[in-house]
């Protein structure tokens, strides 16, 4: 019986501290998210403008990507340590050249995520991204892509415009995020756009993420983020298939990944 | 042609072009939500279907009702029909 009461204690002891430690982890991270987005996005703002009227229109969007690179940097960090990320880089690319990223979507922390890839680099979101106020601003100021919201020959030619002056592309081919564990299907716009372009894309896994936050909240849990890049999937290999067959097998190595991701955790 | 052998050609352009496994290719299967196919795959499968049939294929508004393979195999049998074919 005593042995029962001090078990049920301890439980409810445990109970609380991870109340503590959520309540400690989002009011903190909130808070400090407020306090760098208030300093750094009209701080680089008023920097970026004004080189604007010394540079030119192609150096302005590559400083004012590497700005939205900084500013997701800052943002990954600030619930550390209670929610660690790490890369992990087995693509092997050359990252002189632009590439197709194509990740798996658990969470609304993925864009932020795949921001801070250190090459010049534009989001296909959904529509939600874009209505986040101020982000959303600049999400369409630094040319991220809305596929939802325009023809699909109008987003070709903006994808290929993008990757003909250097730019690499990240899809969440799945559209939205999922509920469970399961991958959502896929949709072919990026793997259309790779076989026309001959850009190759790499596969990226996101691990660790559905809670931070979960779908259709904003608290984040503690836990462990791992950004996986595998090697890339190269227009030779699949020149004379369809979209959808390429589609179908960068799922499939993206769903083998995340299953020997889970098991290794 | 007849309708055994329509359906065993579509099936192929299934196989062949969209790499599905066999299994699940049965005439009750639905193209988007068991088969894995979005919109913008359809243009493909337009590609082979008239190529595989020698086909013009212009009907839009019959195009956007498919649902289902067995929606396809009338699709093409009444297409055929209506090139005389």
């Amino acid at each position: 019986m005593a042995l029962c009461c001090a078990v049920m204690v301890l439980a409810e002891n445990n109970w609380h501290m991870k109340k503590l430690k959520l309540i400690y982890l989002n009011t903190t991270f909130y808070l400090l998210f407020f306090l760098a987005s208030a300093l750094i996005i009209p701080t680089l703002s008023v920097i970026l403008v004004t080189a604007r009227i010394f540079i030119s229109e192609r150096l302005f969007y590559r400083y004012f990507r590497r700005a939205i690179r900084f500013y997701g940097q800052v943002v990954v960090r600030l619930p550390y340590p209670l929610v660690k990320v790490r890369y992990e880089d087995m693509s092997n690319v050359d990252k002189s050249v632009p590439h197709i990223y194509v990740c798996n979507h658990n969470s609304m922390s993925d864009p932020f995520l795949m921001s801070v890839f250190p090459y010049e680099m534009v989001q296909v979101v959904n529509v939600w991204p874009f209505s986040i106020p101020i982000i959303g601003y600049y999400a369409r100021l630094g040319k991220y892509l809305d596929v939802n919201n325009m023809p699909f020959e109008k987003f070709l030619a903006d994808a290929k415009t993008l990757l003909d002056e250097g730019v690499s592309i990240a899809f969440f081919p799945e559209g939205t995020r999922i509920d469970g564990a399961e991958m959502g299907s896929f949709h072919s716009g990026a793997f259309r756009l790779f076989l026309e372009t001959k850009a190759p894309i790499v596969p990226v896994c996101i691990y660790g993420n559905k809670k931070i936050p979960p779908k259709g909240s904003m608290w984040l849990h503690p836990g462990t983020i791992i950004v996986r890049s595998l090697p890339p999937v190269t227009w030779e290999e699949y020149q004379d298939s369809t979209a959808y067959v390429v589609k179908s097998n960068v799922r499939k190595r993206i769903g083998e990944e995340l299953a020997t991701m889970s098991e290794g955790q | 042609m007849t309708e055994p052998e329509i359906v065993e050609l579509v099936n192929k352009v299934f196989e062949n072009a969209f790499e599905i496994e066999k299994e699940k290719i049965k005439p009750e299967a639905h193209i988007f939500m068991d088969l894995g196919l979005d919109s913008l795959d359809i243009v493909d499968l337009v590609v082979e279907l008239q190529k595989g049939f020698k086909i013009e294929i212009t009907d839009n508004e019959k195009l956007r009702e498919i649902r289902t393979l067995q929606d396809i195999y009338d699709f093409v049998s009444t297409t055929r029909a209506e090139m005389g074919k």
